[in-house]
Formats: structure tokens, sequence, C-alpha cells
């Protein structure tokens, strides 16, 4: 299928490693927006890391998406041509002077000029370019140089490679921003990668930047790294020291964390699902005024028509819905149904979500559920329409070990559904509630910490054995979700969000200047 | 080598030539002698040297050694000396002006590993840092890697607590800790279980040993919980029973019977495997310490020391010394 191709759109949407070539929560909340907002033409830019990471489309493309194309950044594709040069060392002196500003933690106005200045020359040809960052004198100097200043890893060889590998995606993300087609605004659903690339294009293009972030990335990408075994650390035994990390971890995490900072530095508008994340995008560099929540909301007609399709009694069902993947925990949710069957013999806990994504964990999730003698009360679904599943469900669960404003439970309300879940992201605000207000609609359900089964499966177990519990809070949740998690409220104040902001665009169209950020930012 | 001898004879005829020319006497017939030996002296030279040559000097064959004949016998003595300059001088000549794809460097400096930027010793009571909540998420993130490098058996409760922790960082930190541990066992469990569908009957014994061991560890690092604890250790009891059906006179699998049986609290059985191990044969050292605690939970104290007595100091269990000592005292 050849993707639809345009040359100029309203909004640019930078998607890593989501809609549409990834199913899940954030891939549907995208759907849901752009749906949302037919009186739109949509541009969405994909970066993903390798092209056989990802399948077929996962979603059909709306009609107002007039443009999409797709990136890879560990793509081995075109490589630059090897040239010895001496580069310019001016200009790699900024480079330093640049890191030494990042290294002291702050944010200033002049390191976003300096920072715009620098991004001005990564294109072929200029002074920093891959090939001059590869392969020029000036780039070896200043990569050695700071290896002796700073490096508390004893392995040059190591540093060398590791400086380079971390920063190639830098040039690549730069092509991209060059040669994309010109939007009035880009509208970035995450920092990292995406977010850069919409620092790169704010900077270079003037044009408004919005971010909506559910999960914060950085965090993410920051336990990713205290886990990962990759990463090599050299020092020897008298030089390691127990209590401090490796050094290329720190490296790789604050590399992430200034993509992070950039992006939210060169964005106009930044959106948080709920408090707690917003006051973490805050902590990780985002300029406060620019913040706001605005959480999820429901789709609620379509939802009232499945909860139409219940039946009168509770049906022993606790179901996981998401995709089979370490951070949904699901081992945590199958161990659980080893209490909830001795309780219940006849309970039945079902995974509905792609298993496609992590297939070794998901194939260890299949030997536990041997392993615990479960195979008769547990059933893996694959990906279900939420419509057909959720009137056959008595609880959601959700054992996730990092969250944000998951849809699955708010779905679930809608439809009728209480839920059991672990006390992430805004899953407690969910359930029980957030201000007096809130919290006198009830508990939907129960709140338990993360990766304790035994909670857990007594959670689940409880609710679904006590009608009088499991109808209040089923009564709850559709309470909370009409009032405060409705689709028109998200739409509306996305609807806002893009007009003030395109105005914006036109406004510097006409005037032709780029407006900065910096004056207004602090 | 002939090329050896050659030169010898030659430089020996040379000398004879030269010999006869310095004679007083000035006949012909002495000077035609002169010429004939040392025209045979400058042969048998160039087939010497031109043998000796390295083989670039060689080329072409005829030209070479003309060449060299002809220095040998018109340049008398002279030429001697002048062709093995000329060969040395070829020899060493070269090597200086090669274009080698080397180049001189400065000698390298030693880069010492820039110090850390915190002192690396705390003493501080690290249950304590992890659990208190202002103190900043940094150091609590530091000291989740110190405990990282702790084995679970004594770290899995405070990095429990630390998973309902406020900052997520933490929080999947701990998650991350006990996950990779725990699937490290989990996966070993796996695949042992996988070759034991194909097994002979010795190799069967041997993973029946092994799941047996690996069920336990889960419970003993403290890894497992509740249904799933108890789900482990039946495990554990079942490969242990196969590993027993095996080989009866297994003293290593009737001690873990005995300690699967008395986390089971059965108290009367566990002592039963106990005996069984030193009727087996395993040293006091090995089987009195739980006997002790079996005892100690039946209260007969007396008998918790009469167990501890017989337990040399030199025991292999280091930490188990303080607790002999305590009771040989008491």
């Amino acid at each position: 299928m050849s993707l639809p191709r345009a040359n100029s759109a309203d909004i640019c949407l930078l998607l890593e490693g989501t809609f549409p070539y990834v199913s899940g929560g954030v891939s549907s909340w995208v759907n849901q927006i752009i749906r949302g907002f037919p009186e739109y033409t949509f541009a969405c830019c994909f970066v993903g890391s390798r092209p056989e990471d990802y399948g077929e489309m996962k979603y059909d493309l709306p009609d107002n998406v007039v443009h999409l194309e797709v990136h890879y950044l560990h793509d081995q594709g075109t490589k630059a041509e090897k040239k010895a040069a001496q580069g310019d060392r001016s200009m790699f002196e900024d480079v330093d002077r640049f890191h030494r500003m990042v290294r002291s933690g702050r944010v200033s106005e002049e390191r976003n000029r300096l920072f715009t200045k620098l991004i001005g020359e990564l294109g072929d040809g200029g002074a920093l370019s891959e090939e001059a960052f590869l392969h020029s004198r000036s780039s070896w100097d200043l990569i050695s140089e700071s290896y002796r200043r700073y490096s508390r890893d004893p392995s040059f060889v190591d540093y060398f490679w590791t400086v380079r590998i971390m920063h190639a995606p830098i040039w690549i993300l730069n092509r991209i921003a060059d040669n994309l087609i010109p939007a009035k605004m880009y509208h970035t659903i995450s920092t990292g990668y995406a977010g850069f690339l919409g620092a790169l294009l704010r900077r270079k293009t003037g044009r408004p930047l919005l971010l909506s972030e559910h999960g914060i990335y950085t965090k993410e990408r920051k336990i990713d790294l205290f886990q990962s075994e990759w990463i090599s650390d050299n020092r020897g035994l008298v030089e390691r020291n127990n209590v401090e990390m490796a050094y290329f971890r720190e490296k790789w995490i604050n590399f992430f964390q200034e993509l992070g900072r950039e992006c939210y530095q060169a964005s106009d508008q930044i959106v948080a699902l709920y408090e707690n994340n917003r006051l973490r995008q805050v902590a990780d560099g985002a300029p406060p005024p620019r913040t706001q929540n605005i959480p999820n909301g429901i789709n609620l007609p379509a939802m009232q028509a499945v909860r139409a399709q219940r039946g009168e009694t509770i049906p022993p069902v606790a179901c996981l819905i998401g995709r089979v993947v370490p951070i949904k925990d699901v081992k945590t949710f199958l161990r659980s149904m080893r209490t909830v069957v001795n309780v219940m013999p006849e309970a039945q806990g079902w995974i509905a979500g792609p298993e496609d994504e992590d297939e070794e964990y998901a194939a260890e999730c299949h030997a536990l559920v041997s392993s615990l003698q479960l195979d008769d009360n547990v059933r893996f679904l694959g990906f279900q329409k939420i419509s057909e599943l959720l009137p056959k469900v008595g609880v959601v669960v959700l054992s996730s070990i990092s969250e944000a404003l998951p849809l699955v439970l708010l779905e679930g309300f809608a439809a009728g559904v209480p839920a059991v879940s672990t006390d992430v992201g805004s899953c407690r605000q969910l359930i029980e509630g957030f201000g007096e207000e809130d919290r006198a609609l009830g508990s939907a359900g129960d709140v338990v910490g993360i990766a304790n089964p035994e909670a857990l499966g007594h959670a689940v177990a409880d609710l679904l054995r006590d009608d009088q519990r499991w109808y209040q809070a089923q009564q709850a949740g559709i309470r909370r979700v009409e009032k405060y998690y409705t689709q028109e409220m998200m739409f509306s104040a996305y609807r806002s969000l893009y007009q003030g902001l395109l105005r914006q665009a036109e406004v510097a169209d006409n005037e032709s200047t780029v407006p900065t950020l910096d004056q207004e930012a602090r | 080598m002939v090329e050896v001898r050659w030169l010898l004879y030659a430089l020996v005829l040379e000398l004879a030539s030269l010999v006869s020319l310095l004679s007083a006497s000035s006949e012909l017939s002495l000077f035609i002698t002169y010429l004939g030996t040392h025209l045979v002296a400058s042969m048998l030279l160039a087939s010497a040297v031109w043998a000796l040559l390295p083989s670039g000097f060689r080329k072409p064959a005829v030209g070479s050694w003309a060449l060299t004949f002809s220095l040998a016998f018109f340049v008398p003595v002279f030429g001697l000396v002048g062709i093995l300059g000329g060969v040395l001088v070829g020899y060493l000549l070269p090597a200086v002006f090669r274009d080698e794809p080397f180049v001189g460097v400065d000698a390298p400096v030693f880069t010492p590993v820039p110090a850390p930027a915190l002192a690396g010793f705390r003493q501080e009571d690290l249950k304590g840092l992890l659990k208190s909540t202002d103190t900043p998420v940094e150091l609590r993130l530091q000291s989740m890697l110190t405990v990282r490098g702790m084995p679970t058996r004594s770290t899995g409760r405070v990095l429990r607590e630390t998973l309902g922790d406020a900052s997520d960082d933490v929080r999947l930190l701990a998650y991350g800790i006990l996950d990779q541990k725990e699937k490290a066992i989990t996966q070993q469990i796996d695949r042992a279980i996988i070759l034991l569908e194909s097994a002979t009957q010795a190799r069967r014994y041997r993973l029946y040993r092994r799941l047996a061991e690996l069920y336990w560890e889960l419970n003993f690092q403290d890894l497992v919980q509740g249904d799933i604890r108890r789900l482990a250790l039946e495990r554990a009891s079942f490969y242990v029973d196969r590993a027993l059906s095996e080989r009866p006179d297994d003293a290593g699998m009737w001690l873990l019977r005995g300690r699967i049986l008395l986390t089971d609290e059965e108290l009367e059985h566990a002592e039963e495997s106990f005996l069984h191990c030193r009727q087996l044969g395993l040293p006091p050292s090995r089987v009195n310490p739980w006997l002790a605690e079996l005892a100690l939970l039946r209260g007969q104290l007396g008998r918790v020391r009469e167990l501890m007595t017989p337990i040399s100091d030199d025991t292999q269990f280091s930490s188990l010394k303080e607790s002999v000592q305590y009771w040989r005292d008491a």
C-alpha cells in the first residue's frame, strides 16, 4: 500500500513508535484526536527504530491524514563518504561550550540561542555535518579532550564509539526535519527522538510546537537504561564503586534527558494527562507557564451502547486489556489469578492484547500459565474489539508497573465494568477520585501496590464475589467518567490549543519573523 | 654453504696472486700467473657474492654477475672492498627510504580516570535511607544500585517495601531488580523442564535435583510470596521426591526435603529427613544447624546447645560461627 502524500498540511504529528504501526493506548488516542478534528488536515511523521520491528499498519488512516512518512533511526542505510577533514574548529568550540552549559544543568536564553545556531549547521555541507562529526580532526580533538576531562570509564575506544552511536540519530532527525512537508504547526506525542525532531522543526521554521505527553518518555528510558545489560562498564576492580553508576549508562540517561529538555524548551504548549506528570515535566525542564493538564476522554454514547449489552449477572472474568509487554507486568496478573482461582475456582483470567511486540515475554507468560497450573482458567485472546469484549468482563485489571492515564480503565468504567489497578500513574485518581467532589462519587474498584500478586488477586476476588460492592463500584465508575473524562472535554481543550497555535502561526507568517520562545519563556 | 667456501677460495687465491705480484721479480710469466689466479679468484668471488646478494640485486642475472666480476677483476683489492661495502649499503639503505605506513607518535600519557564527584564511602543504614521520603531521589537511586549488588535473600524485603514508594524511579528500579533476579531463576527452570521431556534415565535424576534446587531458590532468595511461594515450595518438594525415588541415598536431597518441610512447619517430618541425612553420612556441621533450629522452634533449648556444640569452629559456615559460640557459652 502506498502512503498518502501531500505538499502541505495544517498539523504535522510527530509520532515515535506509535500510531499507525503500533497499537496501544497512545495510538488509540492519536486516532481519536485525528478523527475528532476533521476540519484540519494532518500529516503524520512516524519515527521508528528498524523496519523489521513493525508490521502492517494497525489502524485505518482517517481521511484527513493527507500525508504519512515513515523513518527509521537505526536503519543502516546511507553512509557518509569517508574523507579526512580539518573541520571548523571554532564551531566545535561552540559545541564544547554548549556541552558545558548542558553539564551545568541550567537552561538559559544563551543556551537556546546556541542550540539554534548549532542545529543550523547540521545539514550536509554545514560546519557540523555528519561528515564533519564523524571524520574531522576538530571533532576527534573535541571527543578525545572530553574523554580526558570527564570520562570515568577507562576505555577510550568505548567512549569514542558511545559518543558516535549516541549522537548518530541527530543527523537522521535533521534530515527528516529538512525534508518534511510544510505544516502550520507541529504536534509531538512524546519527547525523546520525536520531541527532539519537534524542537528542530520549531527552531528552524518558527512554526509553533505542541507537546502532548502521555507517559513520561525520559523516565521510561531511564528505567530501561538502569536495567539494560548492553552498556559496558570497563572499570577495574579497584576503580569500581557500587554506589556509582557505570559512566556510559549515566551518559545515555543524560542524553535522553537533554533530548527531552530541548523539546520542553522549544514547545509553545506542553500538555500532561494529570498533575503528577505535569510536575515531573516541570522538574525535567518544562517552563511551568506553558504547561497544562488535559485528561483523556471517552466517547460516551458509543460506550453506553456497550453497557447496554451487559447481562444481569456479574461474569467471573478478570480481564487485562493491553499489549503483552513487560511494562504491563502480565506475569503479576497471571500470578494473581492463582490466588483468585484458589478462592473462586470458576474464575477466568483473560488477556486481551497483541502478543507480537515482545514475543519472548509473551512466551514466558504462556510458560508461566502452565507452571501456575492455570491452563483451564487463563486465556490469551489476542487483540479484541473493546465493544465486544467488555460486556463479557466482570472486572478490568491493570497490573502495570507504569501508566499515565490509561484509556482502558475509562472505557471499562463507561461500559459499566469496575477495575482493580496497581497504584501507578493516575490510576488511584481514576478509581478513587481526585479532590473532594470526585471522591464523593465513590470508589470504582480497588487499588493495590505494584508487583504484589496476592494483594491483586484478593482485590479482584473480593470485588467479584461481593455483588453489592460491585454494583456500587460500577455506578461510581460510570458517574466519574461522565463527569470528568468525556471526549467532548478533551476535544474542546485541544480545539482551543490548536486554534491558538494556528493563529500564532498565521501572525508569524504575516510578520515573517520567527517568534522567539525564549522571551516569553521565563 | 658452498658460497662461503667459494669466498674463502677466492680470498686465498687473491692473496696468492697479490703475493706473486709483490715479489721482486718482474718476469712476464709471473705477471701472467698473477692475471690467471686473479681471474679465477675474481670469478669465484663474483659467483660467491652474487649468490649471497639479496634477490633484488641479482636481476638481471648475467648483468649483475658481470658487474660484480668486473669490479673484482679490474679493481684489485679495492674492488673487493667496494663490492662488500656496496652490498652492505644495499642491505641497509632501502630500510631507511622505505615508505612505512606508520608514523612516530608521542609516548602515550596515562589518563587517570577522574575521581567520582562524591565520596565513595558512606556510613548509613541502607534500609533507612531507602525508606526515608526526605532523602533526595538521586541518592536513593544510588543506594538502589548498591542493593542490586547484594543477595536478594537479605534485600528482598526492603526492595519489596520500596515497590510502594512515592517516587516512580525508585519504585520501577526496585521492580526491575526483583524481576531480573526472579527471571534468571525462572528461565533456568523453564529450560530444565524442556530438557526433562527428552531426558534419559540418568539425566532425569540430575534434572529433578536441579529443578528442586531452583524452585527452592525462588523461596530462599525471597523472590516469591503468598500463593506463589506455596506453589514454588510444592514444586520443590515434588521434584525432591522424584529425585529421591531415583536415588534414595542422596543426602543433599534429604537435607533439602527437611528444609522445605521445616518451612511448611511440618516439624516431625522435617526432623526425620534431617536425621536420615546424618545416617547417610552428612557431617554434623551441615545438618545440626537445621536440627537446632527445629529444636529452637519446639523450645528445647538444651537440645539446641547439644546440637550446636559438636559443630567445629572452622566450619565452612562462617556466619554460623557466632551462633555456635553463643550456644557453646550459653
